[in-house]
């Protein structure tokens, strides 16, 4: 079903905002896509993945608290809805079959 | 906590927030400083960074809603430029051919409006250029104004007139030497000055005292960037040059640098790199009022005043010169202004001016821009027409839905402003490409700040829009209002009144064409008649001109001697003027004669001069090693015996500082450019070793050797002073280089406007066909052979490009005929030009009709009719 489809950078950032928890916000979602990827994103490609993601349903966004940092200005934090977890699993379980019919790009064979 | 300085740009927080949904913009503002504060520096990239990411959230997402852009206005508008920009994309041709008239239109008459402008701007960056006055002087009630005057004047003038507040007097050295320790420069741009240099003009001065910079002997002032060729920084102050000078008279002198200036602007008549104190030279104070050698500028307290100066400068010139001479030199002096420098014909090109502009240029290339701008827009009218007709279904659904006429009619206005601005973005990123080679071919630097100042962007957008606007109206007009149900149902002729304006457009637009073309073969054939008249009279080709011979010093027979050993060299003369380069310096009156109006300049030659050069002798005999008396002898030419009005010139007697006897005549040549005519001249014996120049025949075969022969000789006589040499013949071009450029520039905008117009009339025809293919079918039915249908057309369009021819001639004979002032000899304006050019736009127009109207007489008349 196309409501289900997964963009690569998309299911990096699920994958991303599953990984930090309670942490994940849009800078930090950046820095730890260069930290984990070595890619520069940009925020407004985050957070434009992020309002498609919303939209899909796959996440939720919520406000935290004021912080000092950014001039009292508030977080968006991001959560994996439980559909997102599992659209992520299907998106999983679909590369790891096709993986495994491929035997000519097996680990011991690159 | 952030500090002060370490904030984001605020600009772009503004931005930010203007176009943010409200909803996100505190969680995104947030991120952006954080990440700001991660890079922990304040340095420009660290901004540039920043932006980057503000212009990178331009996303849909990010918006906030615009509940203005939901409205039905805007609906309409976004459907209509939707359906617009699909059915452009459709008739791609069509579109290309559209654009490609329209970025030419424009990106022509920017260029020309960028070169225009900045010749009208010529000094004007100089702070007080309306106060400040050149004076001028002709000779003998003549036409042409010179600008050199003696020592003393400008102190006279101080002290006669009080609307004068100072004056400043400047000497020009153009050959020098500048030497910095063990560098040596060539420097072209060295001028001496009174102290009083910055004062009159204005200018300040980046390092040094603007009023005591130039007091004392031995100071020289520098320009920033003759600072930053010697000694890489930019302030050397306190630092010693050595300038050399065969003009002021100085060699290895050292002066010591007192200030700095900023250099002049590009668009300024001087351009100095070393201003050296006038105190500096004895030569300037020579008290002798006849000896004209310094220019002289005058600092008025307004400039209403030069007038009430210039009226009672006759009477203080009696006085200063004695009646006597004031009666004999019968001169005028002026004050010109500062402005009217550059381009001013009336006043002598004097050596120090950096480049020299032309009215005519000035107001006749807005004419060409204007020209070339019409065809492009009249193109566009036409395509645009004919693309129109294609929507027609469209606009006739959306009227019977109820849409607004004049809602309409603006949505199509607006495609074509859209497409007119598209075209000038492709214009000016096209100009921007070709700017340095634009710059180097008008040989002027144009200042670009000025070019793209918010004002004058301002100023071509809102004509560009004007332009869209009112070329857009037409065809809006013509599909908004045309009637569905005429034209669907009954059987109707030719609708005329679209057509008719067309027509119109396309008379003027081959009106131009001609114009364009009758004035480029013009143009040819006036080069072609200068070239046969400076060739009249002398051989310019294959002479070599030494133009620094002064550095032989006492050796000048022997260099001589030494090149005659080469047998290439047919022979060598030294003279104090050659043609092509002016350099006279006495005049004289004969003997007999109580009239003081016929003086002739002389200048002086050695014997060999006829021999060199190649001139003709039409009477008696020239300078000869033989005759004993002939330093007491001279030579004129044609002009100057007819002036003189002897029938038989040979003996007679003329009076320079002493008597002169007439041993022969030459026949006229050109000594100046064809712009003047000839003076009547005569020549003396020059005392060896103060020739100006040497000129060397060469034996056409073998030049480059003998060059390199002539280079080597010169190396063995004199050190370290390279020779500075060229050939006759360049010299004589260099003249014609802005006349030249001219030509070229009316042929290539001729031929532009030659494509454009065909453009224009294959669009034309195809929405001519396009309406009358019912008419072209029905009368294939009826019998109609091809050729009556090809010359349905044609003679439609051959009515149009008569009218053309008839209206075009007027025009181009004034043109002309305003462009031939500037000369002294002027090719005649024959009718052939006008034949050739009117036969060759129709012939061009016919090919353009006749592969239009080639589809139309060969189409099966069952595909045209079978609709009913």
């Amino acid at each position: 079903m196309s409501k289900d489809y997964l963009g690569e950078f998309e299911e990096l950032i699920m994958l991303i905002a599953v990984m930090m928890k309670d942490e994940a916000y849009g800078l930090a979602l950046c820095r730890e896509i260069k930290g984990q990827t070595g890619r520069n994103v940009t925020i407004g490609a985050v957070h434009a993945t992020v309002a498609r993601l919303e939209k899909k349903g796959f996440v939720d966004t919520y406000l935290g608290g004021s912080t000092n940092e950014r001039g009292g200005r508030r977080k968006r934090f991001i959560r994996v809805t439980n559909l997102g977890r599992k659209v992520l699993v299907k998106s999983r379980d679909a590369k790891m079959s096709l993986w495994n019919k491929i035997p000519e790009l097996a680990p011991g064979n690159i | 906590m952030r500090s002060r300085r370490n904030r984001p740009p605020r600009l772009a927080d503004k931005i930010l927030s203007w176009f943010c949904d409200p909803d996100l913009h505190e969680a995104i503002q947030g991120d952006l400083h954080e990440y700001y504060n991660d890079a922990k520096s304040n340095s420009w990239k660290t901004k540039f960074r920043y932006w980057f990411q503000v212009v990178n959230l331009l996303r849909p997402f990010a918006f906030r809603d615009m509940k203005i852009f939901n409205g039905r206005f805007f609906t309409l508008l976004r459907f209509h430029l939707k359906i617009s920009g699909k059915t452009y994309l459709k008739n791609k041709v069509l579109t290309a051919v559209n654009l490609f008239g329209l970025v030419i239109g424009i990106g022509v008459s920017f260029l020309i409006w960028a070169f225009v402008s900045h010749e009208l701007t010529y000094d004007r960056s100089f702070p007080n250029s309306e106060r400040v006055f050149r004076v001028i002087r002709n000779w003998q009630g003549g036409e042409k104004f010179g600008t050199s005057v003696s020592a003393p004047f400008a102190e006279a003038l101080r002290a006669e007139f009080p609307e004068v507040i100072t004056t400043t007097r400047l000497y020009h050295s153009e050959n020098n030497i500048v030497m910095k320790a063990d560098k040596v420069f060539r420097e072209e741009y060295v001028l001496a000055a009174d102290a009083t240099f910055f004062e009159v003009f204005g200018t300040s001065l980046i390092h040094g005292n603007t009023s005591e910079c130039l007091r004392s002997p031995g100071s020289v002032v520098i320009s920033e960037s003759a600072a930053l060729k010697l000694f890489n920084e930019s302030n050397p102050t306190g630092n010693n040059i050595a300038i050399e000078s065969s003009d002021l008279g100085i060699s290895e002198k050292n002066y010591v640098i007192t200030g700095v200036f900023d250099d002049f602007s590009p668009n300024s008549h001087m351009a100095p790199d070393f201003l050296i104190s006038s105190s500096s030279f004895p030569f300037m104070n020579n008290p002798n009022p006849l000896n004209h050698f310094l220019k002289t500028y005058v600092l008025l307290q307004n400039t209403e005043q030069s007038k009430q100066v210039e009226e009672r400068l006759p009477a203080f010139m009696e006085r200063f010169y004695g009646t006597d001479y004031f009666n004999y030199s019968r001169s005028t002096y002026l004050l010109q202004p500062l402005d009217d420098i550059h381009l001013n014909s009336i006043v002598h090109k004097a050596s120090y001016e950096s480049s020299k502009g032309s009215y005519f240029a000035v107001s006749f290339f807005p004419a060409l821009a204007v020209f070339i701008l019409i065809i492009s827009v009249i193109n566009f009218v036409n395509l645009h027409t004919s693309h129109s007709i294609g929507r027609k279904k469209e606009t006739w659904v959306k009227k019977v839905n109820g849409a607004s006429l004049f809602q309409e009619t603006g949505y199509l206005v607006l495609d074509s402003v859209i497409i007119f601005l598209v075209a000038l973005f492709i214009a000016i990123c096209t100009i921007e490409f070709f700017f340095t080679d634009f710059e180097s071919f008008v040989d002027r630097q144009i200042d670009r700040q000025f070019l793209y100042s918010s004002q004058n962007i301002v100023l071509v957008l809102s004509i560009v829009v004007a332009l869209g606007i009112l070329s857009g109206l037409h065809p809006a007009v013509m599909l908004v209002s045309s009637d569905m149900l005429k034209e669907k149902k009954a059987v109707t002729g030719v609708k005329k009144t679209g057509v008719f304006l067309n027509s119109k457009l396309i008379i003027l637009q081959f009106m131009i064409c001609m114009f364009f073309l009758a004035g480029s073969i013009f143009i040819f054939k006036q080069f072609r008649y200068l070239n046969s008249e400076t060739n009249r009279g002398f051989n310019k080709e294959n002479v070599l001109l030494i133009k620094n011979p002064w550095y032989l010093g006492e050796s000048h027979a022997a260099f001589k001697q030494a090149l005659t050993s080469n047998r290439n060299i047919i022979s060598i003369s030294g003279s104090e003027s050659v043609p092509g380069i002016n350099n006279f310096s006495t005049w004289g009156h004969p003997v007999d004669s109580a009239d003081d109006d016929s003086h002739i300049t002389v200048f002086y030659c050695d014997e060999q001069y006829v021999n060199t050069l190649g001139l003709k002798l039409v009477e008696g005999r020239f300078f000869s090693k033989g005759h004993k008396t002939d330093n007491l002898a001279i030579v004129l030419n044609e002009t100057a015996v007819k002036k003189l009005g002897w029938d038989d010139p040979i003996g007679k007697r003329y009076r320079l500082d002493t008597v002169f006897h007439v041993i022969g005549v030459i026949q006229d040549i050109h000594f100046e450019s064809l712009h003047n005519a000839i003076d009547p001249m005569g020549m003396v014996l020059i005392r060896p070793g103060t020739e100006s120049f040497i000129s060397i025949r060469i034996a056409s075969d073998e030049i480059a050797k003998t060059v390199s022969f002539v280079n080597d000789v010169w190396g063995s006589f004199v050190a370290n002073r390279p020779i500075d040499y060229t050939f006759l013949d360049k010299e004589f071009a260099s003249w014609y280089t802005t006349d030249r450029k001219m030509g070229m520039i009316t042929a290539v905008l001729s031929a532009l406007a030659i494509i454009l117009s065909c453009l224009g009339i294959l669009g034309l025809m195809f929405y001519t066909i396009l309406r009358r293919t019912k008419e072209i079918g029905i009368r294939k039915v009826f019998g109609a052979s091809t050729l009556d249908i090809h010359l349905l057309f044609i003679q439609d369009t051959s009515k149009w490009l008569m009218m053309a021819f008839v209206l075009a001639i007027p025009f181009s004979v004034l043109a002309m005929k305003k462009w031939l002032q500037d000369f002294a000899y002027r090719a005649e304006i024959s009718w052939w030009i006008f034949a050739i050019a009117g036969l060759a736009v129709y012939l061009i127009a016919l090919a353009c009709i006749l592969f239009q109207s080639y589809r139309a007489a060969h189409q099966n008349p069952i595909d045209s009719l079978r609709y009913e």
